[in-house]
């Protein structure tokens, strides 16, 4: 049975608003964490974060194919084929990778939010989203061993590394409230028994989970943002690195979209 | 960052029950770091079920040479390929081959 057959036409519509919000975030982080190939720290680094943008691509491709089988579009038309406008990722996915601690604390931190996502995921009553989720989560628990390490090695690493992570971790914890931007959709879901609760819901447990992390790290949580100050890159409010950003990873795909690679 | 590198060899478990071979070889500051980036680094083409990782200060050595270590070339009986035969013998006196019932 194609996915969501047994929801409602207004519960299907959502689905695909979701399944194109988680698609987006994991490309578009994925292409971020793919320009540090040849530039991490060193070389085993290279091969690990290129590992990872290639998982989390492969994320977003699963999600495509997904919002495909529902709708009939190509996934290459889904990941290249759609302006700044429409790309639903949160705008801490987009923005320049910067230097490896702003890195770090962005890939930490949205996996963190990620995982959140898909544990609620895992337990859908529709077996092919739960499968989906289950086989993401696999890989993310990677990831998240990954920033992991890093954030103790850059907290512990001297003066300059400490203070450039507790930088970078302002700029992406006020940021990061856009990955859970309140939706329209998101009560369709909860309402059809999709999810258990709204996604936009799980930001405190988020802030739980982040602040105990970073505890650990002996890094400082830094405050919430006041509401009103809430990026807006679900609904379209994107930055203009986006916009080069899409440029750059559609370029050969625009030069012939027929093409079959 | 490249003088705080310490080389670790990597070790790693195909199924359950077998034992690890060398993967393969890669930098690190410590151990944990190292078993991170090896899951990522040798755990792409090819799955494992574990993996080590030593220091590679860890691992000494018999003298190598020209001479190669162990039993001498024509004490056929310390080594597998010299019961390459034993199937055909087991069949020639009736057994039905499968040597591996001893």
């Amino acid at each position: 049975m194609p996915l969501g057959d047994e929801l409602s036409a207004e519960g299907r519509a959502a689905l695909g608003e979701y399944l194109l919000l988680m698609a987006d975030d994991e490309l578009v982080i994925g292409h971020r964490d793919s320009e540090w190939c040849a530039f991490a720290p060193l070389i085993e680094e290279d091969v690990a974060f290129a590992s990872i943008a290639q998982d989390e691509i492969s994320h977003a491709a699963l999600f495509y194919e997904l919002i495909e089988s529902m709708r009939g579009l190509g996934r290459d038309q889904l990941a290249f084929g759609r302006p700044a406008s429409e790309m639903r990722n949160a705008t801490l996915l987009e923005r320049e990778n910067g230097d490896w601690a702003f890195t770090i604390a962005r890939h930490y931190l949205y996996d963190l939010a990620d995982e959140l996502r898909l544990e609620q995921l895992a337990k859908c009553h529709l077996p092919t989203l739960r499968a989906v989720a289950e086989r993401i989560r696999r890989e993310e628990h990677y990831h998240l061993e990954h920033g992991a390490m890093w954030l103790v090695r850059l907290s512990r690493g001297g003066s300059e590394a400490r203070s450039r992570v507790q930088a970078a971790l302002e700029r992406v914890v006020r940021e990061s409230r856009g990955l859970f931007q309140p939706m329209a959709w998101e009560q369709i879901l909860v309402a059809e028994g999709v999810i258990a609760a709204r996604p936009s819901h799980l930001y405190q447990e988020f802030r739980e989970r982040a602040g105990t992390a970073l505890a650990t790290c002996g890094l400082r949580m830094p405050p919430d943002v006041p509401p009103g100050e809430h990026p807006r890159g679900r609904t379209g409010g994107h930055t203009p690195e986006l916009r080069e950003l899409l440029q750059t990873m559609g370029e050969v795909w625009r030069s012939d979209p027929t093409a079959s690679w | 960052m490249a003088d705080d590198l310490t080389v670790f060899e990597v070790f790693g478990r195909e199924r359950k029950g077998e034992p690890h071979r060398h993967a393969g070889s890669l930098r690190a500051a410590d151990a944990q770091m190292a078993v991170v980036l090896a899951q990522e680094l040798f755990c792409r083409r090819k799955e494992y079920v574990q993996i080590w990782v030593v220091p590679r200060t860890a691992i000494h050595w018999a003298p190598d040479g020209d001479a190669p270590l162990g039993p001498e070339p024509q004490r056929v009986y310390r080594i597998g390929e010299g019961y390459r035969g034993t199937v055909e013998k087991w069949k020639r006196f009736g057994g039905d081959g499968d040597a591996s019932r001893g």
